[in-house]
């Protein structure tokens, strides 16, 4: 654990030690959750699972993460040959020994959506951008960019109230080193999972420094003599005199730029809310930063580090109830990247068009379990945090996998999807469980938003709910 | 398996049509209305008869199609959308349905390119289409620059805004740029870090960036620095002096400073910095060699403000007067003009009264919820950068959803499109200037611009910009060369690589070369690194210098490493990337990926020892699936062969020597890259229109659509009379109806 500094600032110390992450602390849920259960009890009543209105029995909420991985994996080194409770993981699954028992493993599952359908070419773009939107991304470099709002947009849309952040989007590769985008796809759709509406793909971020500084609110006043409160204040009125500007220009404008002025006002609406919330510094005190995080932005850091420092972020904010709702995509649709620590200097793309051939699959398979022992680090550091009576894992669930089966073939059924955690004790974690061929993935997305307290009718091209969660 | 019939046959038909161009089939161009007439007649209709009107007749119209009501190319011209996506079901062998008769592989190509002709034919003689672009907020780019520009400071974190996504292969296309949550939140923050840090006071984060060059030898460097503040500064030099010794003394204003030895030391390039009090204004900074030996170059010159004087005074830029009168009285009339010269400056137009009431109205509330003066106006400064009239380049029309109103642009529209496409900043006053008297839409005021502008260093953005993303330069850090087989590779050598490109373009754009140097020249811009990694000799010192390239095998892009190292994989170099490169970036025709389930060349050290890497190819190519394609990829790459995955010379890949001779599809063979260099050249007119594509996309923010196409030949002819002068071709985009006119409406008028 790294040694506390002293800090310059009398009000913050970013650096308190906590050993035994969570013990010392009352978490903030624990205080503020019961009144914001009852709204969303209140506001959701519809759905199988949502009577418990996304708040488990003891009062904390339900959390919803989702992982993505490119290129889809070695298939058969993925896929346990049994089901059910008694099964023995793959060879790739392995790395998730430790955690099998808080673990869904599905197979069936399928992206009907990620398939060409008609639009040729671009199986990696539309792998992304189907990935949590189960929609068919409109063929376009650029104008009239569509696929569907996301699933885990869709709760933040509803959660989002409840916490000072509605979600959390992280990535890896900003996506700037990337001029080639997938055969006629605008980049925006091999760049993003998550989708603000869809036409929007939200922002990701990718410097886990600065992530950290949001989180935690290192937006402190500078100045001494400016108060929290007025400079609350300020901030509020500047977005209220450039809402009044907005909705002036909007009225002047053609439809097709309402769009992006649509999306400015969405934007300003969580802000407004955001700087409402902004905790009083005291209330941070006991963050402790990641061993690992950089004191500055903007460090270069090798891939496994940064993943398990996103880790470390997503269960930071998880653990505070800054949001209940977190994506990350380890690497944009069709990376290239290479894998020095696992001897694989060769681009993770080129490979996955392994052609057959063994030396290739070895490869690729190499990467999937390192892929795989991250999200193991993820799953594990959520059990390592106390919340109620059990851990913060029973009240998450979290997503992993790729929309695309084999890298080769280019496949979208059968995908590589695993599940962890017990969704606030809805779900029986410990399976393998496989599902009849070609069932929707969207029906595993709307079982979950019953969960997290968002339930919907349908979502994307959802047939029905997942049945298998629990036993 | 669920999976659908494979793609694999539909994508090899594709890719054979859009490789008709380069089997030697010309594709009608504009103006050929009347031979695209025939071959729609001639080849389509009695496709059509033989195989579609069955359902899309008369009699049945099936998905409300009938074919027969479409004789001639005006007619599909009408229904462009019904056949674009015909085009397209075609292309994919979705109609005819499966089960119907099915047309030969050779028929289908000749309707698709009866069709694609008839679509082609878009006749430019009536009323240009202008199209519109969608309105455009900055990209992260453009912000930075503009906030420098408009505030005086270098914002930094501009950097670390979330990516701006890419659309048509650039970065500042408006329907792609979009504005999540997190980037207004961004947008927030920096407003006040950008405002904060213009009032001195607290220690600010950015550099005032110098755009001069210094770049002379010591003794003899000296530039001139704008010094708002009264204050403490400090002054950096980057210098390239690899092992020189002694010291270095700071001159401002013809006296001594400071002085400062200077570290010996094996990085080439270092800086140094001295802490030292400066009164405002304008002086002039030197740097003195005084003692030691060894040669050192001075790269730059760049500023920081660490702290104001205590008098408090508002930077100028931000300021247009004092808030309070000679008595130290608030002065209403000075706050307006505050607020009325900033909001004019940052909006890129004049404000209406309306508006300053408004921001006036602002700064009132401020001043009663418990700010003092100077926070009143500087909040109500931070909402005008977080103002979408900031954030985004607004042109509004008088009746937005009509598509038929044609206008040309305004003065302060056309004044922001310029500038932002040359400089990618901001307007400057001399602009702002000719906008408000409208003297810019005269054409001769306009050309003068466009040729001052290009003279001014600000157009170094368009190269970075605008080159960086056509030539992908701005990528090569996402190209990572294999370690164990490229130890040389060094981001230092990327770094060398990336700017001698950009240098290069820059040459041929300022000096008024033609865009055929581009394919090849007898200069180039090298420092001593990037000369050895050529093997060219006496290029001494980390200076970039003209070099004369003579009898070397170097010369246009295509042979500089920042090319063949961006088309390499990171173990071997790939022929057939360098030929999609060329097709793409050269010639204009971005051949289709690959079909998913294909082999890629198999790695294994076995395969590798037995055979080249272009017998290997060649073998691949024997499967007529793969031959298809690569028969029109792999010889463009085969030309450059020669240099290997980080753009070295060699004469033999591993044991093999190497070929570099091949023969085009058309028949046509070269030897090696100079031979292929040839055949380049004789193409250039495809080379031009490939090129002014990309710089109109560029231009205007937006994707090209058919009645582009007009625009597109305007450029290529006035190019191409000038005898393809780069910044002509800059001059002819900015003069094409596209750049100075808008209509409402959708992309699309029907």
């Amino acid at each position: 654990m790294r040694q506390p500094t002293p800090s310059n600032d009398s009000t913050l110390s970013r650096r308190t030690v906590l050993r035994g992450i969570g013990t010392a602390l009352a978490l903030p849920f624990l205080e503020v959750m019961n009144p914001a259960a009852k709204i969303v009890s209140a506001a959701s009543g519809a759905g199988t699972i949502g009577t418990h209105g996304g708040v488990s029995e003891n009062g904390a909420p339900t959390r919803m993460a989702f992982c993505f991985v490119p290129n889809g994996v070695n298939v058969r080194n993925w896929f346990p040959s049994q089901t059910g409770s008694d099964y023995e993981l793959s060879w790739t699954l392995s790395a998730l020994e430790k955690v099998k028992d808080e673990l869904l493993v599905f197979s069936g599952l399928t992206h009907d959506k990620g398939r060409a359908n008609g639009d040729g070419a671009g199986d990696h773009a539309r792998c992304a951008s189907v990935f949590l939107t189960g929609a068919q991304p409109r063929k376009t470099s650029g104008s009239k960019i569509r696929v569907g709002e996301s699933v885990d947009q869709v709760a933040a849309k509803r959660l989002g109230s409840l916490t000072r952040l509605p979600s959390l989007e992280l990535a890896c590769d900003t996506g700037r080193n990337s001029g080639n985008c997938d055969s006629g796809y605008s980049c925006a759709y091999s760049n993003n999972i998550s989708w603000a509406s869809p036409t929007t793909p939200m922002a990701k971020e990718t410097d886990p420094r600065q992530v950290f500084d949001r989180l935690f609110s290192k937006g402190a006043p500078k100045k001494v003599d400016e108060s929290i409160a007025r400079r609350r204040k300020n901030r509020l009125s500047v977005l209220d005199f450039v809402k009044e500007d907005a909705s002036r220009l909007e009225g002047k404008l053609g439809r097709v730029d309402r769009r992006k002025l649509d999306e400015y006002f969405t934007a300003l609406r969580e802000i407004e809310k955001r700087v409402e919330k902004t905790p009083s510094s005291t209330s941070w005190e006991s963050i402790e930063e990641p061993d690992e995080l950089p004191d500055r932005p903007g460090q270069r850091m090798e891939f496994g580090q940064h993943v398990r420092l996103m880790n470390d972020l997503m269960v930071l904010a998880f653990r505070g109830d800054v949001t209940r709702v977190a994506s990350f995509m380890y690497a944009r649709a069709g990376s290239n990247r290479s894998y020095r620590n696992v001897n694989v200097s060769d681009g993770h793309h080129g490979l996955s068009h392994h052609g057959g051939r063994a030396a290739n699959l070895e490869k690729i398979r190499r990467i999937d379990r390192f892929h795989v022992s991250l999200f193991a680090d993820f799953v594990e550091k959520l059990r390592a945090v106390e919340e109620g009576e059990g851990t913060l894992l029973d009240n998450c669930m979290v997503m992993y996998g790729s929309a695309i089966n084999d890298g080769n073939r280019h496949n979208n059924e059968n995908l590589p999807i695993l599940l962890a955690g017990r969704g606030g004790g809805t779900i029986d974690p410990g399976r393998h469980v496989r599902v009849a061929s070609e069932t929707p993935i969207c029906n595993l997305f709307v079982s979950m938003l019953d969960r997290v307290g968002a339930p919907v009718e349908a979502f994307g091209d959802s047939t029905g709910r997942l049945r298998y969660l629990s036993t | 398996m669920v999976r659908k019939p494979s793609n694999t046959t539909r994508i090899h038909r594709v890719i054979l049509t859009s490789l008709l161009a380069l089997s030697g089939l010309a594709i009608p161009t504009v103006g050929q209305t009347e031979d695209a007439k025939s071959l729609y007649e001639s080849d389509a209709l009695p496709l059509f008869e033989k195989y579609c009107v069955r359902c899309h007749g008369d009699k049945r119209q099936r998905a409300k199609l009938d074919l027969e009501r479409f004789p001639d190319t005006k007619s599909v011209l009408k229904s462009r959308k019904v056949f674009e996506s015909g085009l397209h079901l075609l292309l994919n062998h979705e109609m005819p349905p499966e089960k119907s008769k099915q047309p030969t592989a050779e028929e289908r190509e000749t309707l698709v390119e009866a069709i694609r002709s008839a679509l082609d034919s878009y006749d430019c003689s009536g009323e240009a289409d202008p199209g519109r672009p969608t309105i455009r907020r900055l990209n992260a780019v453009e912000y930075r620059n503009t906030i420098r520009d408009l505030v005086g400071v270098d914002f930094q974190p501009a950097e670390d805004f979330p990516a701006d996504e890419i659309g048509y292969g650039f970065d500042n296309i408006g329907d792609v740029l979009s504005i999540p949550p997190l980037l207004l939140e961004k947008y927030l923050d920096a407003a006040e870090a950008i405002v904060d840090s213009a009032f001195g006071g607290v220690e600010s984060k950015a550099y005032v960036p110098v755009r001069r060059k210094v770049d002379a030898k010591l003794g003899s460097a000296s530039t001139k620095l704008e010094f708002a503040l009264d204050g403490h500064y400090e002054l950096r030099a980057r210098i390239a002096s690899t092992g020189a010794k002694g010291a270095l003394e700071l001159r401002i204003d013809e006296k001594v400073v400071s002085r400062k030895d200077l570290t010996e030391s094996n990085e080439d390039r270092q800086i140094v910095s001295w802490k030292v009090h400066v009164k405002k204004g304008e002086r002039k900074v030197g740097l003195d060699r005084v003692s030691g030996d060894g040669e050192v170059h001075v790269d730059g010159v760049e500023m920081r403000l660490v702290q104001a004087d205590a008098s408090k005074a508002p930077r100028r830029s931000v300021y247009a007067v004092e808030p309070l009168d000679e008595e130290g009285q608030f002065a209403s009339d000075h706050v307006r003009e505050i607020f009325e010269t900033f909001a004019t400056r940052a909006y890129r137009r004049e404000i209406t009264d309306d508006e300053l009431q408004r921001l006036r109205d602002l700064g009132r509330q401020a001043f009663q919820n418990g700010n003092n003066l100077d926070e009143s106006i500087q909040l109500v400064l931070k909402a005008i950068l977080v103002s979408p009239h900031f954030l985004f380049r607004v042109e509004l029309d008088e009746n937005p959803e009509d598509a038929k109103k044609i206008r040309r642009v305004g003065g302060y529209e056309l004044a922001t499109r310029l500038s932002y496409f040359l400089w990618s900043t901001m307007p400057d006053e001399e602009l702002t200037r000719l906008a408000k008297s409208n003297e810019l839409q005269d054409d001769k005021v306009l050309a003068a611009q466009v040729k001052r502008m290009l003279a001014d260093e600000r157009s170094s953005a368009f190269i970075e910009n605008f080159a960086g993303q056509w030539l992908q330069t701005r990528f090569l850090e996402g190209v990572t060369p294999d370690p164990t087989i490229f130890p040389e590779y060094t981001p230092a050598l990327r770094e060398s690589m990336r700017r001698e490109t950009l240098m290069f373009v820059e040459a041929i754009l300022r000096e008024d070369r033609s865009i055929v140097e581009l394919i090849d020249s007898d200069f180039t811009f090298l420092d001593e690194r990037l000369a050895k990694h050529y093997g060219i000799e006496n290029v001494k010192g980390n200076t970039f210098r003209r070099v004369d390239l003579g009898d070397t095998p170097r010369g246009g892009v295509l042979t500089q490493a920042s090319v063949l190292t961006l088309t390499s994989y990171p173990t071997r170099t790939s022929p057939v990337l360098r030929g999609k490169w060329i097709l793409e970036k050269i010639l204009g025709i971005p051949p289709p990926p690959p079909p998913p389930d294909v082999e890629e060349l198999s790695e294994e050290k076995q395969a590798i020892e037995a055979a080249s890497l272009r017998e290997r190819l060649e073998k691949h190519r024997e499967d007529p699936n793969c031959g298809v394609c690569h028969s029109k990829l792999d010889p463009l790459g085969f030309a450059f062969e020669n240099y290997d995955a980080i753009g070295r010379w060699r004469d033999s890949d591993g044991r093999f020597l190497v070929d570099a001779s091949a023969v085009l599809p058309d028949g046509s063979k070269f030897e090696g890259p100079g031979g292929f260099k040839k055949i380049l050249i004789d193409r250039r007119r495809e080379f031009c229109r490939a090129l002014a594509e990309q710089v109109l996309t560029y231009a205007l923010g937006r994707g090209l659509e058919y009645y582009d196409r007009c625009a597109v030949d305007e450029i290529v002819d006035k190019a191409a009379e000038s005898g393809y002068k780069m910044s002509e071709m800059i001059l002819a985009v900015v003069h094409t109806d596209p750049f100075r006119m808008r209509r409402g409406g959708d992309v699309h008028r029907e």
